[in-house]
């Protein structure tokens, strides 16, 4: 699924890497995010505020994924809702076999959604983030009927930036941040899987690495 | 009451129980004084004011009933609330219609109709974000008198969007103060309720608005844990007297200018302070408004093509490049089912609906979030744009928003 090309991986490598999350405007874009985002700001909609906060936060996005080799965007959408295709390699639980069994896959396909409202307006947890792939996901957060969306908690304070959604993805899908208890509205979509999970907390979390670590 | 054909959200106040209308009529020149620097035309003026009060509490109530004395032509009242016990000790209102938990505005036009039966008055029992973008477009002030920051941030966007002056009145109960901010919304560059948003009250927002995660859907409505405004009946009254001053002011152009400033009386020291409001260009608001047009046709029988050139906006090389919100509507690419992951949709489906059935496993079918606009880009639906709204699922549309590189054009019809 790691697409990067040469020059990208160069630029993780760079000492960049120890200023963490919070200098990502600092990353320079590898030629093949440049040219995404380039693609995506020639046609940027919207008001002046809604463009510049756009621009933003695809930089973001782009920068992110040259700093933490588990986390790939494959295109942005900046025409009106913001719109972008990413893939995280994170253990994603799936519905247990028929034995019983715990499935996982090892990618997670994420279509991640920021409308222009969420500027100003807190939204609930589950309006960012849809998993497009894998489907059969067994997962408290996900909802067993519909499309896939991840609740990432009760509701979203409004402004919160799209790398701290990707992190928070990151961070549910792995178990690291889990919410089972099926009596907690904030964010439990799926009853069935929250009580499985409930029984089954020696699996918990799938896996402890931490999103900027080199991904397996 | 009855449901209005043209305002569909909105209900007319026709009559009151037990008055005989006719018997009120009264002139307002009976009272009316003779402002300084008025002009000659003072009671005409006020008569054809339009004015929408959104939030009908204890501060709203009193503003309504001012503007039902002054006689102007229309008031709408939108408030999703009901009286309830405590009401009685801020509002004007009767322990029964307490008892009963009356819809707020739906009583207060019944009693802005018995004050003055020529008034229209038009009510809204629903919460300020339910209402139509278009709902408000010909109204000449919007007053602003709720604790709801999330009321609060739509209704000063939805104002931004129309270019209508929004007059916001507010009381700090515990240092006597009442406090009166007039947004002109006359051009981009001026300011918004939102501009001076502190971290406290974008904090404030985030943790009384809550949503529920059951059902997953894209419209969840939220609800508002706000705690209630502490404030005394007076106080609350001292506020909306204030904003009728700035009502006034502004529709006869008394005084020095208020649009765009604050006006803050404190009870502590009999102070008043005006000062002036400044923007913020870091606001996130969308401050720019829509050019209004009218459109001569029934939008759903109009394409996306058509409504663009009515707007003026595009045209040519700049298609490409232009929008659309076509009412609350959002358009649906893809669709799935339990039997069938993505079916092509290519049509406007209401979120907030719920939608079709497949005849195949009969269970519902509902739109992929990623595959769904809204707004919708003109290039995401290219092979649409020369059908009718009506054969894309819009049949009943009755406002567009056209977005293009000159700004955005709500095309609307009653
Ligand atoms: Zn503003
Ligand atoms: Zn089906």
């Amino acid at each position: 699924m790691k697409d990067h090309n040469t020059e990208d991986t160069i630029r993780t490598a760079e000492p960049i890497l120890s200023g963490g999350l919070r200098e990502l405007d600092k990353v320079k874009l590898g030629v093949r995010n440049s040219r995404l985002l380039k693609r995506a700001s020639d046609v940027c909609g919207g008001s002046a505020v809604w463009r510049t906060r756009k621009l933003t936060e695809a930089y973001d996005l782009l920068s992110l994924s040259q700093l933490a080799p588990r986390f790939t965007v494959h295109d942005i959408d900046l025409r009106e809702t913001l719109r972008a295709k990413a893939s995280i390699k994170v253990p994603v639980p799936l519905i247990p076999d028929a034995q019983g069994e715990l499935r996982i896959a090892s990618v997670a396909l994420l279509g991640i959604l920021y409308p222009e409202h969420a500027i100003r307006e807190p939204l609930p947890g589950f309006a960012f983030i849809q998993i497009l792939q894998p489907s059969a996901v067994w997962h408290a957060n996900v909802a067993a009927e519909g499309a896939q969306m991840l609740c990432l908690g009760a509701q979203l304070p409004a402004g919160i930036l799209t790398k701290e959604l990707v992190l928070m993805a990151y961070g549910a899908l792995s178990m690291q941040t889990v919410m089972v208890d099926e009596a907690d509205a904030a964010g439990v979509m799926n009853t069935e899987a929250a009580l499985w999970w409930q029984q089954h907390l020696e699996l918990v979390p799938l896996s402890r690495a931490k999103f900027l670590d080199p991904s397996p | 009451m009855k449901e209005l054909c043209n305002m569909k959200q909105f209900r007319e106040i026709t009559a009151v129980p037990n008055l005989n209308d006719t018997s009120v009529r009264l002139s307002l020149n009976t009272r009316l004084p003779q402002f300084i620097g008025a002009p000659s035309d003072a009671d005409n003026r006020l008569a054809a004011l339009k004015i929408a009060v959104i939030g009908c509490g204890s501060v709203g109530r009193n503003i309504a009933l001012h503007l039902a004395r002054l006689q102007i032509t229309e008031v709408r009242l939108v408030d999703k609330g009901v009286l309830k016990l405590e009401s009685l000790l801020t509002h004007m209102c009767q322990p029964e219609e307490v008892f009963q938990r009356q819809p707020k505005a739906s009583n207060l036009g019944l009693l802005l109709k018995g004050i003055n039966p020529a008034t229209t008055v038009l009510v809204f029992d629903g919460a300020i974000e339910a209402l139509d973008l278009h709902a408000l477009v010909d109204i000449d002030v919007v007053v602003l008198a709720t604790d709801n920051l999330l009321a609060e941030v739509k209704t000063a966007q939805k104002c931004l969007w129309l270019g209508i002056p929004l007059i916001q009145a507010s009381v700090h109960g515990d240092t006597l103060l009442a406090q009166v901010r007039f947004f002109a919304n006359g051009n981009a560059h001026g300011p918004c309720p939102v501009c001076s948003y502190s971290k406290e009250e974008w904090n404030a927002l985030n943790r009384e608005t809550r949503f529920s995660c059951e059902g997953n859907s894209q419209a969840s409505t939220p609800r508002i844990d706000g705690a209630p405004t502490m404030s005394t009946s007076f106080l609350c009254a001292m506020a909306s007297d204030l904003a009728m001053v700035q009502v006034v002011r502004h529709a006869l152009g008394l005084g020095m200018p208020v649009e765009d400033t604050m006006v803050e009386y404190c009870g502590f020291n009999h102070r008043t302070v005006v000062s002036p409001l400044k923007p913020n260009p870091g606001c996130p608001c969308d401050h720019t408004a829509y050019r209004r047009v009218l459109s001569p046709h029934s939008l759903p029988e109009c394409t996306l093509r058509q409504l663009t050139d009515t707007s003026g906006l595009g045209g040519g090389s700049d298609f490409a490049a232009m929008s659309f919100k076509v009412g609350n509507l959002a358009f649906c690419n893809l669709w799935f089912c339990r039997c069938t992951k993505s079916r092509i949709a290519e049509r406007f489906i209401n979120p907030a609906e719920v939608g079709e059935t497949c005849p195949v496993c009969e269970e519902l079918i509902r739109p992929q979030p990623f595959h769904t606009h809204y707004p919708v880009p003109a290039s995401a639906i290219d092979n649409v744009l020369g059908r009718r709204l009506r054969d894309l699922g819009a049949a009943s549309v009755d406002w567009v928003v056209v977005y293009g590189s000159q700004g955005g054009v709500l095309l609307y019809h009653n």
